[in-house]
């Protein structure tokens, strides 16, 4: 059945670079003739991509089983298609434009051919990379844009400077119109390189992201051709960084596996700075950099992956044995880094402002977690705007009496374990920063709170592990005379309580989250007055 | 249709803090005026004559739960003394 697709998508492909030839001897030579031919042929050119189209819904949607690399090529060539017949039409649409001419002649004065010649290499290794799978065949088609975009510019600013003096003015937005639809053929060529590119690597990768790669791979010392990586598993996009995970074809190519992250310059950078920070603290935790390149606004990083699971992973599908490993390096590994990182200087937090920043998205998610002031016979409950307002004055009142130098996302899924190295390490590292343990030390927690386990005996694994944890923390909080180590935990615990539940959809489970974070919030809005020392927090509510 | 007013309040508490929430309404009871106020929703309940009191316990496991139920009939003594009996 796909030989059937392939052998249609090829004819289309044929047909619309003959369209191109078509057009530029249009331009050359105006003739109605002609025309009435371009003409005709998009409307074999359009029924041409309907059957493509068709078939490429019929075979996704049939009953035949086809594994996801058809799949992969049926997307690719869906989209190829549909931009093929995009570019017949911008043919037509340009040739059509030639009877608003007072003279043919006219556009013999910009340089239309080499547009034509880029436009026509471009279409002509459609189908060989289709078949070839050759990513550098597909990253040139990507280029196409690039050149053409540059020509179209060339001459469109040769056209503006004759208009400012007014004259063939008429002829001139003619020609210019004419330029823009072979400018946007290059943009049609882009979609088409990126879906080739798609059908070859399995993923939805910009040609941006790829040149990305590539300068990241030759920072890293890589000499081989993107040829030799494989692009396995795609791990998506997080805190807007695309994220993909690269891996060696061949012995002779890249070394290690590693995670290739492309995203907004300042997260990358502070990444990538926070990792060398990180291993001047504690060696072999953090990630190595293979490679770092900046482009603009943008950046990408290389890193080290690590082989073993993430602690959400050994928590929920390993043994008692290894889960309990995991924990104690865990445990050893945070009191370690908290006492080699800790800094007598005493800091402000911000966990109230932290929770407003973020009350709408959760409202937006669960529009009933929010309270509004109410009043039983007398007895006055708090709005929770007002809540958090009332907490924020009192955590204004409070300082953490020294800083750590904290991961800064240190929830479950940002922890690795390998249980034959005995090791654990810090991914995602680009908030780490001196700041309150206890903003680590509640993320934690509540990370491990929510996550999505209703079992007895794995939520009562989880429910130890936050025991254990919250009195390692306790009991690092007494070793250093933190006094209001308890007020300060129950107003970050609300926050992240709060904040987290507008990841889950389960709305029992979510509302579970909602109602602790009010408490907490009620809690420490009714200790304000007292000692901060006095306040206890229930440790009830880590449990579930 | 009759018009219906709802108030509802969800949360977790200490029982320090549910005694407070009862002494609330037992105070609303000793008073004859129980009223239950937010940004959206107001109803004033008097609680007068005879109310029905349900009590309800359940154990189950680690699981436990009390439910008290109160209801009542708006007194209509006014509306039976437009009817006279004669003997």
């Amino acid at each position: 059945m796909l030989d059937k697709i392939i052998e249609t998508f090829k004819f289309l492909a044929i047909e619309v670079r003959a369209q191109t030839r078509l057009t530029s001897e249009l331009l050359d030579d105006f003739s109605e003739e002609l025309f009435d031919k371009l003409a005709s042929k998009d409307d074999h050119i359009d029924n041409l991509k309907a059957i493509v189209e068709n078939e490429c819904f019929s075979q996704i949607h049939g009953t035949e089983v086809i594994d996801s690399k058809e799949v992969n090529d049926i997307r690719a060539i869906h989209v190829i298609c549909v931009n093929l017949e995009r570019i017949a039409d911008f043919c037509v649409n340009a040739a059509n434009q030639m009877q608003y001419l007072t003279d043919n002649d006219f556009i013999h004065d910009y340089d239309y051919k080499s547009m034509f010649t880029e436009i026509r290499q471009g279409l002509s290794k459609v189908i060989l990379v289709f078949q070839s799978k050759d990513l550098g065949a597909a990253i040139d088609i990507c280029r196409a844009e690039y050149n053409l975009d540059r020509m179209y510019k060339e001459n469109f600013d040769r056209m503006m400077a004759l208009l400012e003096k007014g004259k063939n003015t008429g002829n001139l937005v003619t020609v210019i119109f004419i330029f823009r639809y072979l400018e946007r053929i290059g943009d049609s060529l882009l979609n088409i390189g990126e879906a080739l590119i798609f059908s070859i690597i399995g993923d939805r990768i910009k040609i941006r992201q790829i040149e990305a790669l590539e300068k990241t791979l030759s920072e890293s010392g890589f000499d081989g051709t993107l040829a030799d990586i494989d692009f396995s598993t795609i791990w998506g996009s997080r805190s807007g960084c695309r994220i993909s995970k690269v891996d060696n074809k061949s012995p002779s190519g890249f070394k290690a596996q590693g995670i290739f992250k492309e995203g907004d310059r300042t997260k990358v950078k502070k990444e990538k700075e926070n990792i060398v920070k990180w291993d001047e603290i504690q060696p072999n935790l953090a990630p190595k950099v293979f490679g770092y390149y900046e482009r603009k606004d943008k950046a990408s990083l290389l890193v080290e992956f690590f082989p073993g699971c993430t602690l959400q992973e050994t928590l929920l599908s390993q043994g008692d044995e290894i889960a309990q490993n995991a924990l104690f390096i865990l445990d050893q590994t945070i009191e370690e880094i908290w006492e080699k990182t800790k800094k007598p200087n005493s800091i402000k937090t911000d966990y109230m402002s932290q929770l407003s920043s973020r009350l709408d998205q959760v409202i937006k998610v669960h529009p009933g977690f929010y309270r509004h002031r109410k009043d039983i016979s007398g007895f006055q409950i708090l709005s929770t705007r007002r809540l958090i307002i009332r907490c924020g004055e009192i955590e204004n009142q409070l300082e953490a009496p020294f800083t750590v130098f904290i991961h800064g996302d240190f929830n479950v899924n940002n922890i690795y374990y390998d249980n034959d190295l005995q090791r654990v390490n810090y991914i995602d590292l680009y908030r780490s920063a001196d700041f309150d343990y206890i903003q680590d030390a509640s993320v934690f927690l509540v990370s491990n709170f929510r996550l999505p386990v209703t079992e007895r005996r794995l939520r009562n694994r989880l429910n130890s592990a936050s025991a254990h944890f919250f009195h390692a923390f306790k009991k690092f909080a007494e070793t250093n005379n933190d006094t209001s180590f308890e007020i300060r935990m129950a107003l970050a615990l609300a926050r992240s309580f709060y904040t987290s539940s507008r990841f889950e959809m389960n709305i029992i489970f979510a509302k579970e989250m909602y109602l602790r974070a009010q408490y907490l919030l009620e809690k420490v809005a009714g200790h304000g007055g007292k000692p901060w020392e006095d306040f206890k927090l229930p440790q009830q509510l880590l449990f579930l | 249709m009759a018009e219906s007013d709802n108030f509802e309040f969800e949360s977790y508490q200490d029982t320090q803090t549910i005694q407070e929430y009862l002494q609330s309404l037992v105070d609303g009871f000793s008073s004859g005026q129980i009223s239950l106020n937010s940004e959206r929703d107001n109803i004033i309940l008097h609680p007068r004559g005879l109310v029905q009191l349900t009590i309800r316990a359940r154990k189950k496991g680690d699981d436990n739960r009390l439910s008290v139920k109160m209801s009542w009939k708006d007194s209509k003594v006014e509306q039976v003394g437009s009817l006279s009996i004669t003997t």
